[in-house]
């Protein structure tokens, strides 16, 4: 499986390296745009908003990058090499997920931690960089951002997990290519049945774990509180950055992406035909 | 080589060598190219090549020598007998396709005696 | 001797279509074996079979006495009818990705193909014509030591110079200890190389037998024997 995700990095690296240097350009240039002061020009501002345009634009573009690395495999011919190699569905399948894991979080940290480094690059240098890093991590709500960073993490594996099942669904019940775009359909369908779900089965059992106390909560302590839930994705955040977590939504997450998983798996092995 | 249409590619391999042979081509002695090396020169499966040595042998036109390779047989009287054989050969093959075309046995004779005689004047 | 490929009531349907109709067929080891129909007969859906790109419908395929997967993917060298490698390779790369996944791959092998078939390791996939691309597609998979190799047209739509280094390169590295299967309907030029010949029409085996014994039965080539079965009505029979 080793050689499997080295041939799908090779596949994929110039794309992603493109993308996040396109990523720490515009970090770059944000910071020069705005200035010093603060202030922005009217050509600062147009420049902000283009590149947070850029910025969404570009993480979608990895995203279906790395979705059509799949379709490739069963929509165009390179399935022929790859389907005949003695390896199982269940490894190509594990070694692109495991890839697109890796490219998005090498990407987020790198853009994270160049963004505070721009920061310090085009603050005030008579302020000790150590110090600022520092003043920082106090600052920020570190342990909320590493869940929330998990959790969306989490789901975003889920949603690819979702397509690649969604694709095998489509390669496997339409032979014919020209409607190829059949698996989005099944996607949307699916990511509909499976948010509505998630959602009935933390009303069913609506107890939430405090990711800061690691007490169990029910609704009522929960709205002692002060926290807001987020019933779509399963967990809640309050002021304090403070989180609580759906249990049986985050057991109910992990389990479709298994199911999606291994289904996805025993598609590819027993069921579609190239 | 090219192939007719009729006959398996092994007789016509086999006859292909014996006429090299009959015909002095190929000499007692000689050593016929390996399997692999005739059957790329002629494009055909190396089985069938394979074939054709066995049966050559077969018929004691050839002899294959453990290590060193396949060779024509030195045999003065083996080679003569194949010379009649093979012209027995194209004369029925001759008076059949003649035949088949309406020529009469008298006929044909007094047509090849024709023929030799203006062969030998020109 | 067994069979490399035993095939049992094999049958596939594409819905209410069926291209491979209860079919049996034996592939004898050590033998090249052509696999002869025209476009639609099911020959690419056999091979396909074979390869583990489809599954059956039902019936079965044992190839070397294992079912269809990662086991007989691993001694089974394909030849598809397409352009299957990544954009981004040179030559050379596509050499080392043959390495890292087959265990029979031969470098050495590999090397003396590309200088007989006067293809240069430096060389981007995508600069190479539809000749040069099938010269090493064949050059990849005749590098391995496989036990049964399937060549799906190895020949269609190359020029008669490419054509020839094809043939003697599969005449070359053939050895009687493996077994090769060659689908094509170009007959003519393909026809010697057989020792067994396999027709087959609407997803049934027709013909099945010796090349030179059918030829000595049908006083005809085989290309003659193909056109006379396919011709309209298949009256050949």
């Amino acid at each position: 499986m080793i050689k499997l995700m080295k041939y799908e990095i090779r596949e994929t690296h110039k794309f992603m390296t493109g993308i996040l240097v396109l990523v720490l350009l515009l970090i770059t240039g944000l910071h020069a745009a705005v200035g010093q002061d603060g202030s922005a020009s009217a050509f600062g501002s147009m420049f902000v908003l283009f590149s947070m345009l850029t910025f969404f634009g570009a993480g979608l573009a990895a995203f279906l990058y790395i979705v059509g690395s799949f379709k490739k495999e069963l929509y165009e011919d390179r399935g022929y090499l790859t389907f005949t190699l003695p390896v199982t569905g269940y490894q190509i399948l594990g070694a692109k997920l495991l890839v697109a894991v890796m490219w998005f979080i090498l990407i987020s940290f790198v853009t994270f931690f160049y963004l505070i480094f721009a920061a310090m690059a085009f603050g005030d240098p008579e302020i000790n960089t150590w110090e600022l890093i520092k003043g920082l991590f106090q600052l920020l709500p570190v342990k909320a951002l590493a869940v929330d960073g998990i959790f969306s993490f989490i789901s975003m594996i889920n949603i690819l997990i979702l397509i690649y099942f969604s694709m095998a669904v489509g390669r496997m019940t339409f032979r014919n290519k020209k409607i190829g775009g059949i698996w989005f359909i099944i996607f949307l369908v699916l990511a509909g049945l499976f948010s509505f779900g998630r959602t009935e089965i933390s009303e069913l059992l609506p107890y939430y774990l405090d990711l800061e106390t690691f007490r169990i909560l029910n609704l009522e302590g929960i709205a002692a509180s002060n926290l807001q839930v987020h019933l779509d994705s399963g967990f809640a955040l309050n002021v304090q950055s403070e989180e609580v977590v759906n249990i049986a939504s985050v057991f109910y997450t992990l389990i479709t992406f298994v199911i999606l998983f291994f289904g996805t798996g025993y598609l590819i092995e027993k069921k579609i035909d190239l | 080589m090219k192939f007719a249409d009729n006959l398996p590619i092994y007789i016509q391999i086999m006859n292909f060598i014996k006429v090299k042979i009959v015909s002095g081509e190929w000499n007692g002695g000689d050593q016929l190219p390996s399997v692999r090396e005739f059957s790329k020169q002629l494009k055909v499966n190396p089985n069938t090549i394979q074939r054709v040595y066995q049966e050559l042998e077969r018929e004691g036109l050839i002899f294959t020598q453990r290590g060193t390779g396949t060779f024509v047989r030195e045999d003065e009287a083996m080679i003569r007998q194949l010379k009649q054989s093979r012209a027995e050969e194209l004369m029925d093959h001759f008076f059949r396709e003649m035949q088949n075309i309406g020529f009469q046995k008298q006929e044909i004779k007094r047509m090849v005696m024709e023929w030799v005689e203006k062969e030998e004047k020109e | 001797m067994k069979p490399i490929v035993e095939i049992r009531n094999l049958t596939k349907k594409y819905g209410n279509k069926t291209a491979l109709d209860g079919l049996d067929l034996n592939i004898e080891k050590g033998k090249v074996t052509g696999i002869l129909g025209p476009n639609g007969s099911g020959k690419t859906t056999l091979i396909k079979i074979m390869t583990g790109l489809m599954r059956p419908t039902s019936g079965k395929v044992l190839i070397d006495g294992n079912e269809i997967g990662v086991q007989t993917k691993a001694v089974v060298s394909y030849l598809p009818d397409r352009n299957f490698l990544y954009k981004w390779m040179k030559i050379k790369d596509a050499g080392r990705f043959y390495r890292d996944f087959y265990a029979d791959f031969d470098m050495d092998k590999f090397t003396k193909l590309l200088q007989f078939m006067k293809l240069d390791p430096e060389m981007k996939i995508t600069s190479l014509s539809k000749g040069m691309q099938e010269k090493l597609n064949l050059s990849l998979v005749l590098a391995r030591n496989a036990k049964l190799y399937i060549f799906d047209e190895p020949i269609a739509g190359v020029d008669p110079v490419a054509r020839d280094q094809i043939l003697e390169a599969i005449i070359n590295n053939y050895h009687p200890d493996s077994s090769v299967i060659i689908t094509t309907h170009l007959v003519r030029d393909m026809e010697n190389i057989f020792d067994n010949v396999v027709f087959i029409q609407e997803g049934r085996i027709l013909l099945n037998g010796n090349a030179e014994t059918l030829r000595e039965e049908r006083g005809m080539q085989i290309e003659e024997l193909y056109k006379n079965i396919f011709t309209e009505g298949g009256s050949g029979l």
